[in-house]
């Protein structure tokens, strides 16, 4: 997905079922650290493990934008976009 | 009442072994679920979750006297699974597997013809998050503790969107009387239509959430069924609105490959038959509770 340049913002919205919300913050994280990314994250958690998930995430320090809800998540992810956007122009012109 | 599953429903795991299922049987346990024993041959005598293992459905039957399975058995071997759950004498299954072969389904749909509809097994699934009645029991790998208990019944082919319906429920306080995933192959034990039916007659459920999606013929069928039979309220989602034709999108099932297999056509379908549909699938709860 990053390596889409026309990605300006990434969504993650997971309601863990047999998945859990751990190992996805886990990942994200880890996403993030390795390969640090100049566009928005906002990554919404919900359901199995959701807690130790949410917990990862504030703990990273990374600048991860949170969200409880499927609205809320859109909401931020547009308004997170909108706020980015300038910025992304700027560092695509340099480059 | 309601659906399928209550707290006195015994239960077993087959498959019970293997880490994802060890996982979601302590889960189960501990919400209530009566599980009474699990099922992995060359296994028997071993102790999963303090829950006795078996070689075969036979003999974890005999033993205890299980009503329903739960089936996490790999894809090449959970058809052969599901067969022997019903020759054995289970009454309903629950198949979460996901990657079980078509041809496979197809052969577990032929060998259940064998058996009179009054004695056939109940298949649900595969590749479905299983089936909740809230605050009694269940079987199958959602967070249970988002569910609350209430007049709701719920049926869906994703997983994930039904967890999404209840929990928008439960923030409005309203609760589900059973949750039902019916999964996202192509083919599957029961339709749209035969959870339909068992909610229509369940006196605890009084309005139901149909989440349908992409590809195939269930929702249409659906429809029908609910114009010409059903008097409770249905809401339905349908997801996929800007999915393109011919790309199956993420389950095996999502894929518009013929007439009225679409997102918007299915809308319009059900929408004909009396169906109030929610746009966005973060409306769901909303649209139930404008109904109630």
């Amino acid at each position: 997905m990053r390596s889409d340049k026309k990605v300006e913002a990434i969504l993650v919205n997971i309601f863990a079922g047999i998945n859990r919300c751990d190992w996805v913050a886990e990942g994200v994280v880890q996403a993030l650290k390795d390969d640090p990314i100049n566009i928005p994250v906002i990554v919404r958690l919900s359901g199995t493990n959701v807690e130790e998930g949410q917990r990862i995430l504030a703990k990273s320090g990374l600048p991860i934008i949170r969200a409880a809800t499927l609205k809320e998540a859109a909401d931020r992810a547009v308004s997170a976009w909108k706020a980015d956007k300038p910025t992304i122009t700027k560092l695509k012109a340099i480059s | 009442m309601s659906i399928f599953i209550d707290e006195k429903t015994k239960v077993i795991v087959q498959g019970i072994t293997g880490r994802m299922a060890k996982f979601h049987t302590k889960e189960m346990i501990e919400y209530g679920t009566n599980v009474v024993a699990g099922v992995t041959p060359g296994k028997s005598g071993q102790i999963v979750e303090g829950v006795p293992v078996f070689d075969t459905v036979k003999d974890a039957l005999a033993a205890t006297g299980a009503e329903a399975s739960l089936v996490f058995v790999p894809p090449p071997f959970a058809a052969d699974s599901i067969m022997e759950a019903a020759d054995a004498g289970i009454k309903y299954c629950v198949s979460i597997t996901d990657g079980i072969p078509a041809q496979d389904m197809m052969r577990v749909k032929r060998y259940m013809k064998r058996y009179r509809q009054e004695n056939r097994m109940v298949l649900t699934g595969p590749n479905c998050a299983g089936t909740i009645s809230p605050g009694k029991s269940f079987l199958g790998i959602m967070p249970p503790h988002i569910y609350k208990k209430g007049p709701v019944g719920i049926v869906g082919r994703s997983g994930t969107l039904g967890y999404e319906a209840a929990s928008q429920l439960a923030s409005l306080d309203i609760g589900v009387s059973t949750s039902v995933g019916i999964g996202g192959d192509p083919i599957n034990g029961s339709s749209f239509r035969d959870i339909l039916e068992l909610f229509e007659n369940d006196p605890e459920t009084k309005i139901i959430a149909l989440i349908g999606e992409i590809g195939g013929p269930q929702e249409a069928e659906a429809a029908e069924y609910i114009r010409d039979h059903m008097s409770k309220p249905v809401v339905a989602y349908v997801a996929g609105l800007t999915a393109p034709k011919g790309r199956t999108m993420g389950h095996a099932g999502a894929i518009i490959s013929a007439f009225g297999e679409s997102a918007s056509e299915k809308v319009e379908i059900l929408s004909a038959a009396g169906v109030t549909v929610a746009e966005h699938p973060s409306v769901i709860g909303e649209t139930i509770a404008n109904l109630m």
